[in-house]
């Protein structure tokens, strides 16, 4: 074997691994999945999420990694098959909505059905930055898939996103999930600034308690209006009703078990990993993501402020005033938002639990953002 | 003169789309048109051939775009466009009629309709919830009166 032999022979397996065509863009995408692991290992916020996302904006920002593409036959590669069966048919956003049905107790929102009014007020910011969005430059159906965002429900926006502008799935969800991951930071300064010192010390009455006939009629009860209101996000609501129904009936509970915990375990492993995948370096890497976030970090706040501003105008009508810290709670993003609710409430008055009463807005805004994404699917399809 | 005359030429064979390309706010027109209307957001031209041919014409131009619509209403056809061009809607009149007679109207993309449907699907989520709240209130009162003699009994 000569020297050139050999030479071009180390050549042709320098040419296959991914040295040669590195660049700066994936070294940046790096960082980004680096914010994200961190995030979820150190700060422990949406570990469950944000680590398989981070993860899988890693593994996917590296020259010639067959994770994302086709084969030479012509065959979808790893990735691909996740992010093709699970997300663009809609599959893993309506199995995780069937897994949180399983794990939700509708309880507090049945025993103060008045709160569903929060969660329709707490989808202000979805509107405000459909508009924002537009301006922006970004097109309608863009637009109201951006401004989803802000009802902070990651499956929802998922579906939306891939109904309407799926280009931009992976900023969407990124966006979604970090900022639902960052309501402990976001929400508290919005809820001092836009509630008084006598607001926030209003103790609510305790909940009447529900009995199990009115939890299990409630999932039928609300997927039948759901199902001729918004047709449109039945798929979803469907199953977030499905599994709630499987929870109340008391009837199959090893069909719930499976829902809740291995069935959820493992479309949110695919979920995670799929939208990671999604933000390689050459689509990321541009001003729309960049705005999104900006819009999302908007769409998040005027959301918030929405819900607390919902709760002033009905206690002008009501006798047992709400207290407006349960407002916030009106975006999804259950039960994180709850519990910022809690956590601002007892800051002011220790002995003031307002954990259950925001469970009714939490609740809602889940049941609020499915009907705005309805409204906007309907508008466009 | 020569040459501009050549240069059109050549662009009329090789880009027939380029050369026909006439247009209001970028949504294509229909050739031989007669403007009855216009201002800098809408143009009304009418047509010496029939509703049919005129929606074929747009379907036709629209055919690899994404982000049209089609809306079928009792007496005309309406096109509407949610990407990022200037043009709104297309609206082409005398539907179901055979007469070679009709009128396109082009608008523009105007923050009165997109501030006006976000209020309406603002109040629409109010509504569906506003619906649920009432259905669970009803709910409630009948399952308490049903199920109070069953409470006596035990």
């Amino acid at each position: 074997m000569t020297v050139h032999e050999v030479l071009d022979m180390l050549w042709g397996t320098l040419l296959t691994t991914g040295l040669l065509t590195m660049s700066w863009k994936y070294v940046v995408m790096w960082a980004i999945a680096g914010f994200f692991l961190y995030l979820a290992i150190v700060k422990t916020f949406e570990p469950l999420l944000l680590l398989p996302i981070g993860f899988g904006i890693l593994i996917v920002n590296f020259p010639q990694v067959p994770m994302m593409g086709f084969t030479q036959q012509g065959h979808r590669e790893l990735l691909a098959i996740f992010y093709h069966y699970g997300l663009e048919w809609e599959v893993i956003p309506c199995v995780i909505f069937l897994g949180l049905g399983a794990m939700t107790d509708f309880g507090p929102l049945i025993a103060n059905p008045k709160t569903l009014l929060i969660g329709a007020g707490a989808q202000l910011g979805v509107f405000v930055t459909f508009s924002g969005t537009v301006l922006a430059g970004f097109s309608l159906k863009e637009a109201a898939s951006v401004g989803i965002i802000g009802g902070a429900d990651g499956p929802t926006t998922i579906y939306l996103t891939q109904h309407l502008a799926p280009q931009l799935l992976g900023a969407n969800a990124l966006a979604a999930y970090s900022y639902m991951a960052m309501v402990p930071l976001i929400q508290p300064p919005i809820m001092r600034l836009l509630t008084t010192e006598k607001e926030r010390l209003i103790r609510m009455k305790q909940l009447r308690p529900v009995s199990q006939r009115e939890k299990i009629l409630y999932p039928i009860l609300a997927v039948t209006v759901i199902a001729l209101l918004v047709p449109a996000v039945v798929p979803l609501m469907g199953m977030f009703m499905f599994g709630n129904l499987m929870k109340e009936s008391g009837v199959v509970g090893r069909l719930t078990d499976t829902a809740e915990n291995a069935l959820m375990n493992i479309v949110t492993i695919f979920l995670g990993i799929s939208v990671g995948a999604t933000m390689q370096a050459d689509k990321f890497l541009s001003p729309k993501p960049l705005l999104i976030f900006g819009l999302g970090l908007v769409d998040f706040a005027v959301c918030t402020a929405g819900g607390i501003f919902t709760v002033k105008i009905m206690n002008l009508f009501l006798k047992d005033k709400i207290n407006p810290l349960i407002g916030s709670a009106g975006v999804s993003a259950v039960p994180m938002a709850a519990r910022v609710s809690q956590m601002v409430g007892t800051q002011h008055d220790r002995k003031n639990y307002l954990l259950m009463h925001a469970m009714g807005p939490n609740l809602a805004g889940v049941i609020g953002t499915a009907a705005a994404a309805g409204m906007f699917i309907a508008m466009f399809e | 003169m020569i040459r501009i005359l050549l240069c059109m030429m050549t662009t009329s064979l090789l880009f027939p789309l380029a050369a026909r390309a006439e247009a209001f706010l970028e949504a294509p027109l229909i050739p031989g048109g007669k403007t009855t209307s216009q201002t800098e957001s809408r143009l009304e031209q009418s047509y010496e051939v029939s509703h049919d041919e005129a929606l074929k014409f747009y379907q036709d131009q629209f055919a690899k775009e994404k982000d049209i619509k089609y809306r079928d209403r009792s007496d005309h056809s309406f096109i509407e466009e949610y990407g990022t061009r200037p043009w709104h809607s297309i609206t082409i009149t005398n539907k179901g009629s055979a007469e070679k007679k009709t009128q396109v109207i082009i608008m523009r993309d105007n923050w009165t309709w997109i501030m006006g449907t976000l209020t309406l699907r603002f109040t629409g989520v109010f509504a569906v919830l506003l619906v649920l709240y009432l259905a669970m209130e009803v709910s409630g009162a009948i399952l308490a009166r049903v199920g109070r003699p069953a409470e006596t009994k035990d």
